[in-house]
């Protein structure tokens, strides 16, 4: 037995030595490794060795195996390999990879995308709301009244149908999902809300009369206005930069009291001065500040028990920052090669 | 407002740049948008917030940069009272509405000489923008733009009677303006009316019959406090926006109505060489003034500061509010030029601002920690848009308001539950979008017209219905569309077809974990009737699919094949299974065979397949039609097929045979049902 094996290896690595092609190899891998093949002829006289032989005669058959394996794997990579490279075609490796097509997400959503994520990361949760909306969550619950010139800043789209009095309108504020939550939800929260506005503006490079914003809100028992400028200047130099600065102005908003509106140093010429920022050398990006009590009475909440701050950026400002787009239409033009920059 | 920095110096005395200046305002809320600097003089624009209409005037500014300089506040000098010197033209006032018009004071002064006014004043206007007219207007002006205070002056002897009425104007009714223009009035807009028609819009702009001129000998100058409702009314009414109206609007100081009628008065006597006569204050004479009780500790917690007492009070009282207390709590009397101080945090923003924003520390607020922080629903809409990135698909975002008549020209039926807009700037916004397919086309036809061969785009965004009168919808749909060539570089351009926009479908189905979705062939508005499907999940119909008509395209004036589907997002989610489980690997390797045949062109390869599955059982892991194809050896009228068939065993290896058998029956089924034969 043990010849027979020593005789079929020797046998076997010659002749696999000498195969020529792919054809020759496959051919031998069949007479020696096949399921009827001669290795496996002499595993199955293995049961005539006597039973103290069998371990060392099944090594030896095992290692047959492995042997004639690795000389057919030889043989396989030797035909395959560089001595009959010549046979393999030359490629101009200077012509164009195949790329397959990838799509762009709108730079809007980008945007979006990035600011959700800032504000995930520090604790808030997304919360919307209807786009239709009353003229109470859109005004009044918000501290704006009635016939107020703080109303002129927000002019209005307002539907046709007659059974509402007062009508309908197309929210022109995202802060109408701050009531809602309020309304629905018990303090503690900690909210944004993006999402899609109107206003009936004249459209021009900077002006549409559709747009989106992300508002925030966050209502806890000891929240201070520093903790508004503490939570600002983190969006904004994880949205701008480490080296961003910050500007914190007081404003005036109905529902914040005190307000600010809030500048970054201008992403172009890094507070100098240029024309991107009229000189200035601030780009202001966000109006802020701490919920104003008449707000927290309007839900229901208890302006003696809790505090907090909300904040509100348009979209499209943000992006034409970051993006360097001069002209708000792009947006919604949908330019393929204006798409596909980003 | 435009403010001349002399002028402001006049009232506080402040040496630094205007630059500087302009600065400090800024940074205490009232934002100077530009700087203009000429003739040692510098114009600065300042924008001033709708709840501080004290800050309309010179004055105002001048306490703000008081306030924040430390500098002192030099209020122009005027008497309180002045005696009337001559008491020959007399005038009586009447108010009809006190809630209206709470106060008014009309003063007679006789004897002036209307002309041109003196360099000082001329140059004092000049500076602002403002142009002169004579002596009277400027000094009205002047006042309007130092105090915050409109008013007006009428030619005396053309007002008809002697006496005037503040009242509700008559329908029917009208007034040429000064601007020489002549306006309607209604019961809406108050006026004030001689004995015989309207000389006035109370608080926006006076008439044109009583306006004063070069031969004007006699005034009665108007100074009065109109209720900022009833004015804002008259101006949006008569579309007249004046210097004046702003103010009133916004909110005139209540005791700087007999003040101002006062400094004007003393300047025209002064300017125009007149007598001052008899004094008419009709109404309130004085309101009651408020105060608020401040909490030191208040302040402090809010603004995450220190302060003492004295320092919240001493800001305090540089603003002009006057403050009783120097302990915890703080009582602070309010005067009558800030109406917009209303309650306690009111004041800790005055504190706030003028202690400056930029000294208040910043800090990290501890996180509330919600759990779930995105809605199901948003997960998926993310999800899926990374899926048709990954397809190659651009997303578009098109605007929500159309043209109502492009939702016809989708065919659109449904026309009752369109949102109507009821006032839109153009027929562009008239309606708000059922559909996203009216936009989808637009941007389509926008790059078609771009020479863009390869349109892969995609919408994810919301529509809306109206339900009934009192209930809207809104729901989020995915509009997909394609046209001209998929590119793939040099070695591939194919031309889009219905399947590659049905494959975009079925690999977003796949990856959003939506099983049990068919195509069904349905007649359809919008597409080629032999060319459309529904698309049904578990028999609920989620969408459509189909090549756009010609009709359609013409109407959005497209002129390439155009493949589109639109997805009710929200339907389809229903049906998403987005947690993923593993399964378990085969354990063996399959066998692959292939089966080739020619069939009647339209026999179905769903009918097909189900033949296929039926008749392999349950070692037949897979079967997919592979190939397609035409040409010489396939009788017309026919199709060539090539179905590719997986065998996988279970829990034992299988023998060929066991392959062979079932390989077989499924031959002899396809030529059995479907008259196949197998090549």
């Amino acid at each position: 037995m043990e010849e027979k094996i020593k005789g079929l290896r020797h046998q076997a690595v010659s002749e696999i030595g000498a195969a020529g092609s792919a054809e020759d190899v496959e051919r031998l891998r069949v007479k020696y490794l096949g399921r009827k093949g001669l290795v496996n002829s002499l595993f199955s006289g293995l049961s005539g060795v006597p039973s103290d032989e069998k371990p060392k005669i099944g090594n030896m058959l095992n290692e047959l195996k492995g042997v004639v394996a690795a000389a057919l794997e030889d043989a396989k990579n030797k035909i395959g390999g560089p001595a009959s490279s010549s046979k393999i075609e030359k490629l101009d490796i200077t012509m164009p990879g195949i790329k397959r097509p990838l799509g762009h997400k709108h730079p809007l959503t980008q945007i979006f995308d990035r600011i959700n994520e800032i504000f995930l990361n520090l604790g808030f949760k997304i919360a919307e709301g209807p786009e239709i909306e009353t003229m109470y969550y859109n005004f009044e619950a918000l501290n704006i009244p009635p016939e107020h010139p703080s109303r002129d800043a927000f002019d209005t789209f307002y539907l046709v149908g007659a059974v509402h009095e007062p009508p309908l309108l197309l929210r022109s504020q995202t802060s109408t999902v701050q009531i809602r939550v309020m309304e629905s939800q018990k303090p503690p929260l900690q909210i944004i809300a993006p999402g899609r506005v109107y206003r009936p503006d004249a459209t021009d490079a900077s002006h549409s009369f559709m747009f989106h914003q992300v508002e925030g809100l966050m209502v806890d028992k000891d929240i201070k206005f520093s903790d508004l400028k503490g939570v600002l200047t983190m969006f904004a130099k994880q949205m701008f930069g480490e080296d961003t600065k910050m500007r914190f102005r007081p404003h005036f908003f109905p529902f914040t009291e005190p307000s600010a509106e809030v500048d970054i140093s201008c992403v172009m010429c890094k507070g100098e001065g240029c024309r991107s920022c009229g000189q200035k050398g601030w780009l202001e990006i966000l109006g802020a500040g701490m919920v104003h009590p008449a707000v927290f009475e309007a839900v229901g909440y208890d302006p003696k028990k809790w505090t907090g701050f909300a904040f509100g950026m348009g979209v499209e400002r943000i992006a034409m920052l970051k993006f360097g787009v001069d002209d708000i239409r792009m947006f919604f033009e949908n330019d393929l090669r204006f798409l596909r920059q980003f | 407002m435009k403010i001349s920095y002399n002028w402001l110096r006049e009232y506080v005395d402040v040496k630094n740049s205007a630059k500087q200046a302009a600065q400090w305002l800024t940074m205490a809320g009232l934002e100077v948008t530009s700087l203009e600097e000429k003739d040692k003089d510098a114009t600065l624009e300042i924008e001033i917030t709708t709840n501080r209409s004290d800050g309309l005037s010179v004055i105002g500014i001048a306490r703000e940069l008081s306030a924040i300089t430390g500098k002192r506040l030099k209020f122009p000098k005027v008497p309180g009272m002045l005696p009337a010197a001559v008491r020959d033209k007399q005038i009586d006032v009447e108010i009809e509405d006190k809630l209206l018009c709470p106060r008014y004071t009309g003063r007679v002064i006789e004897g002036i000489c209307v002309g041109p006014s003196p360099a000082w004043l001329k140059g004092h206007l000049e500076a602002i923008g403002v142009r002169p007219i004579n002596n009277v207007v400027d000094i009205t002006n002047f006042c309007l733009f130092e105090l915050g205070q409109p008013m007006h002056a009428f030619d005396y002897d053309k007002l008809i009677g002697r006496a005037i009425i503040v009242r509700r104007a008559k329908k029917g009714e009208e007034i040429v303006t000064i601007d020489n223009v002549k306006r309607p009035l209604d019961n809406d807009i108050l006026i004030i009316a001689d004995q015989k028609r309207p000389v006035a819009v109370a608080g926006v702009m006076g008439g044109f019959d009583t306006e004063v001129s070069e031969a004007t000998k006699a005034i009665l100058l108007e100074s009065a406090y109109f209720d900022p409702i009833v004015v804002r009314r008259a101006r949006r009414k008569l579309g007249l926006s004046t210097d004046s109206s702003y103010r009133f609007e916004r909110g005139v100081d209540f005791e700087g109505v007999l003040f101002g009628s006062n400094r004007a008065a003393k300047l025209i006597a002064e300017v125009c060489g007149g007598k001052i006569g008899v004094l008419k204050d009709a109404g309130v004479k004085t309101i009651k003034t408020n105060s608020i009780r401040l909490s030191v500790n208040k302040v402090n917690k809010i603004l995450n500061l220190a302060l003492a007492p004295l320092e919240i009070k001493k800001i305090l009282v540089s603003l002009g509010l006057k403050v009783i207390g120097a302990q915890e709590a703080l009582k602070v009397e309010l005067p009558s030029f800030r109406g917009d101080l209303k309650r306690e945090e009111d004041l800790i923003e005055e504190v706030a601002r003028i202690y400056g924003y930029e000294k208040i520390p910043t800090t990290i607020p501890k996180m509330v920690g919600h759990s779930e922080r995105k809605s199901r629903q948003r997960r998926i809409e993310e999800t899926a848009k990374d899926i048709l990135m990954a397809e190659g698909l651009d997303e578009v975002i098109t605007y929500s308001l159309i043209d109502a008549k492009e939702i016809s020209h989708i065919n659109f039926t449904g026309n009752e539950g369109v949102v109507a807009i009821a006032n839109p700037l153009s027929s562009q916004q008239e309606a708000m979008r059922p559909s996203l397919i009216p936009g989808v086309l637009n941007a389509a036809r926008f790059n078609i017209n771009r020479k863009a061969e390869d349109i892969r785009i995609f919408e994810l965004s919301k529509v809306y219905s109206k339900i009934n009168e009192k209930e809207y919808e809104e729901e989020t749909n995915l509009c997909v569309l394609m046209s001209g060539r998929t590119k793939m570089g040099w070695r591939q351009k194919t031309e889009t077809d219905f399947f590659e926009i049905k494959g975009a479908l079925e690999v977003l189905f796949e990856r959003l974990g939506v099983k049990d979705y068919r195509f069904v062939s349905a007649a359809s508005d919008i597409f080629y009737p032999e060319r459309a499907a529904n698309v049904l999940v578990k028999d609920v119909e989620v969408g459509i699919i189909g090549e756009v008509k010609k009709e359609v395209l013409n109407n959005f004036d497209i002129k390439k094949e155009v493949f589109l589907s639109e997805i009710k997002f929200q339907e389809l989610i229903k049906f998403a299974v987005i947690e993923k489980r593993a399964a378990s690997l085969p354990k063996f390797l399959p066998t692959k065979r292939d089966i080739s045949l020619v069939v009647e062109k339209d026999v179905y390869i769903n009918d097909l397949l189900g033949a296929i599955k039926l008749e392999g059982g349950i070692i037949l892991n897979n079967a997919e039609l592979s190939d397609e194809y035409f040409g010489e050896q396939i009788p017309p009228g026919k199709r060539g097929l090539t179905f590719s068939l997986e065998y996988l065993p279970l829990d034992t290896q299988f023998t060929d045979e066991e392959i062979e058998n079932a390989h077989s029956r499924i031959k002899t089924a396809l030529v059995g049902k479907f008259g196949a034969s197998i090549r």
